[in-house]
C-alpha cells in the first residue's frame, strides 16, 4: 500500500496536495488542472501492480468561496485490494475529462454533467443521459428547486 | 453511442436499413430502456441506449429527507433485492459515524443479503428463460424466487442503524435448512437444463461476449466481471461484515458471453446458500446476551464523508454520503451496479440478431430504479 502511495506521488509530485489513511484506502487530494496526469499515470502503471477498476464519479455541489463544485472519484485496484479516492476541487463549471484514457467514466461523465451542469473538455458533445434535451438547468445543484416539474410532451427524434 | 457498422446480414432479402425502437417497457425488461436500433433483415448495425423513464428524484429527495426516513426509500430502489440497498445505506452512515455493530447482527446482515442475491439470480434466469420458451426452467427458477420472497417478507425484514429489525422465531436456522433442501433441489435441476450441449447453452454461448480488458475498462463489476474472467469480489477484495470469516468460492466465467453471464450467477446462488449456513452455524455458537434487535441511542447526524460499497447481486453497489452534522444529508449518490453496463449495452448488441436481444440485455441484470436518477 505505501509502495503505490510513495510511487503515486513520486511521479505526480505536483498534482497531489495532500494524501490520507482511512481504514477503506487512501484518500488523495489533487488539483483538479491535473486530474489526466494522475489518470494517466494511473493507466500506464506496469501490470505487474495490477489491474484497476473506476468505479464511479461523484460530485458535490457546494459554495464555497469560488468553488462550486468537489468530485470524488472512486477508484479500486484490484491486486492490492486498496481503494484509492481522489478528490479535487473544481472553480468554474469546467474539468477535462478522462473518459479517453478511462472508459468506466464515460457514463459518470454524463450523468454529472446532467444532474449538476459540469462540463468535461474533450468529451465530445456531452448528451444529456437522463433528463429530457429540453430540461432547462440541473437538477442536483442545490438551488434548483425541490418540487419544480419540467414535463416532456413532444417524443424525443431519433436520428 | 456506438454508430460501427458490423457486415450485413447474408442472408438478408432486401439491403434497407429500418429504425427500430424496443423499449422503453418490454415484458422481459426488467427496467425501463429504450433501444434506438437501426437494423438490416435480422441484424442490428448500430445502436443508441437511451435511459431516463424512471425518474425517482431520489438523490434530490434524499437531501430533505432525514436519514432513518431514507432507510424506507433506498429499498424501493430495487424490487427483487431491495435488502441489499437499505443494509448497505445502513452500513455506510455506520462507518461515517464510526459505530460498530455486534457481532450477531453482522451475521443476519450477511443471510438476508445472501437471500436477497439469490432471489434476484433466480429472477435473472427466470426472465430469459421465458425469453428462450424453456417453461420447465423458468417454473423451476420462478419457484425459488418466491419461496425466497416469501422467506424475507414473512420475516418482516428491516435494517436500522445500529441494528436490524426482523420477527426470527427459536427455529429459524431449521426453517432455513428446509427451505435450502427446496431451493437447491431446483437449482441443480435448473444446471442440468442449463449445462452445456442443451438449448440454454446453444442459444446463449458466444453472443454478446466482452473481453476481460474490455469489462475492466467499461467499469463492470459483479457476476458481469466475473463472467469475463476476473475474479474480483467485493466480499473478499474489501471486505465488509463478517465475509472474513466465512469460506466461499468466486466463481468465474472463461468466454465473457452472454451464457457466462448466467451460469456464473447459478454457482453463485449455491455459494450464497454455503454462507448462509456458515452465518447460521456461527450464529449457534455466539451468547445469548447478544441482541438481534437494536438501536443507535444517539442521534443520527454524522459529520464528514464516506464511499461505502458492498457486492449486491447485480454488482458493485456504493453510497457515497457527505454529511454536515445535520439530520439530512447534504448530498447523497448511488453508485448503481449498471450504469456502466447500460454504457456499454450499445457495443455489445451491434452486430447481433434482433432475437438476442433480451437475454442479451438479462444477462446484465439492470435494475432501473437503481440506475436512474
Amino acid at each position: 500500500m505505501n509502495d503505490f502511495s510513495a510511487t503515486l506521488k513520486k511521479a505526480c509530485s505536483e498534482a497531489i496536495l495532500a494524501e490520507q489513511n482511512s481504514p477503506d484506502g487512501i484518500v488523495m487530494t489533487i488539483k483538479a488542472d491535473k486530474i489526466r496526469q494522475v489518470f494517466e499515470t494511473l493507466a500506464g502503471r506496469g501490470t505487474s501492480d495490477g489491474r484497476m477498476l473506476l468505479t464511479d464519479i461523484s460530485a458535490v455541489n457546494i459554495e464555497e468561496n469560488d468553488c462550486r463544485f468537489e468530485l470524488y472519484y472512486h477508484v479500486f485496484l484490484i491486486d492490492l485490494h486498496l481503494r484509492l479516492t481522489l478528490k479535487c476541487r473544481v472553480e468554474g463549471d469546467k474539468i477535462d475529462s478522462i473518459a479517453d484514457i478511462m472508459p468506466a467514466a464515460l457514463m459518470p461523465e454524463r450523468e454529472i454533467f446532467d444532474m449538476f451542469g459540469l462540463k468535461f473538455r474533450g468529451h465530445g458533445n456531452l448528451p444529456r443521459l437522463f433528463m429530457h434535451n429540453d430540461f432547462e438547468g440541473h437538477p442536483l445543484l442545490r438551488e434548483y428547486p425541490l418540487m419544480k416539474r419540467q414535463i416532456l410532451l413532444e417524443q424525443t427524434k431519433f436520428e | 453511442m456506438s454508430t460501427t457498422n458490423r457486415p450485413r446480414d447474408p442472408h438478408s432479402l432486401s439491403d434497407d436499413i429500418i429504425a427500430m425502437s424496443i423499449g422503453p417497457s418490454h415484458p422481459a425488461m426488467r427496467c425501463p430502456i429504450k433501444l434506438n436500433a437501426a437494423v438490416a433483415g435480422d441484424h442490428i448495425t448500430s445502436m443508441q441506449v437511451e435511459l431516463g423513464f424512471m425518474h425517482r428524484g431520489f438523490e434530490k429527495m434524499a437531501e430533505y429527507t432525514p436519514y432513518n426516513e431514507l432507510i424506507d426509500l433506498v429499498d424501493r430502489l430495487n424490487p427483487v433485492n431491495s435488502p441489499s440497498n437499505a443494509l448497505t445505506f445502513v452500513t455506510a452512515v455506520e462507518k461515517l459515524m464510526g459505530v460498530e455493530i455486534p457481532e450477531r447482527i453482522a451475521y443476519l446482515r450477511m443471510v438476508f443479503a445472501e437471500l436477497a442475491r439469490m432471489a434476484s439470480h433466480f429472477d435473472c434466469i427466470a426472465t430469459a428463460a421465458i425469453e428462450l420458451e424453456l417453461t420447465k426452467l423458468k417454473l423451476l427458477m420462478s419457484e425459488s424466487l418466491n419461496v425466497l420472497l416469501d422467506t424475507i417478507e414473512t420475516h418482516m425484514f428491516r435494517p436500522s442503524f445500529g441494528g436490524i429489525s426482523c420477527s426470527l422465531d427459536d427455529n429459524f436456522s431449521g426453517f432455513i435448512r428446509q427451505l435450502f433442501a427446496f431451493v437447491s433441489s431446483r437449482s441443480m435441476e435448473g444446471r442440468r437444463y442449463m449445462s452445456q450441449g442443451g438449448i440454454f447453452h446453444k442459444r446463449l454461448a458466444g453472443y454478446g461476449t466482452v473481453t476481460s480488458q474490455r469489462a475492466l475498462e467499461a467499469g463492470f463489476s459483479g457476476p458481469n466481471l466475473r463472467a469475463s474472467g476476473i475474479e474480483y469480489d467485493l466480499r473478499r477484495h474489501c471486505p465488509y461484515w463478517l465475509y472474513p470469516k466465512v469460506g466461499f468460492q468466486i466463481p468465474t466465467g472463461t468466454n465473457g458471453d452472454c451464457y457466462d453471464r448466467y451460469v456464473t450467477r447459478l454457482y453463485e446462488i449455491e455459494q450464497s446458500m454455503l454462507i448462509i449456513e456458515q452465518c447460521l452455524d456461527r450464529m449457534a455458537r455466539l451468547d445469548d446476551e447478544q441482541v438481534a434487535c437494536a438501536a443507535l441511542p444517539v442521534a443520527v447526524k454524522p459529520q464528514g464523508e464516506i464511499y461505502f460499497a458492498v457486492e449486491s447481486a447485480e454488482g458493485e453497489l456504493g453510497y457515497f454520503i457527505v454529511g454536515r452534522g445535520e439530520d439530512k444529508p447534504y448530498r447523497l449518490h448511488i453508485r448503481p451496479p449498471g450504469l456502466a453496463e447500460a454504457g456499454a449495452l450499445a457495443d455489445v448488441l451491434t452486430g447481433e440478431q434482433m432475437e438476442q436481444i433480451v437475454p442479451l440485455m438479462g444477462s446484465f441484470n439492470l435494475s432501473g430504479a437503481e440506475l436512474e436518477r
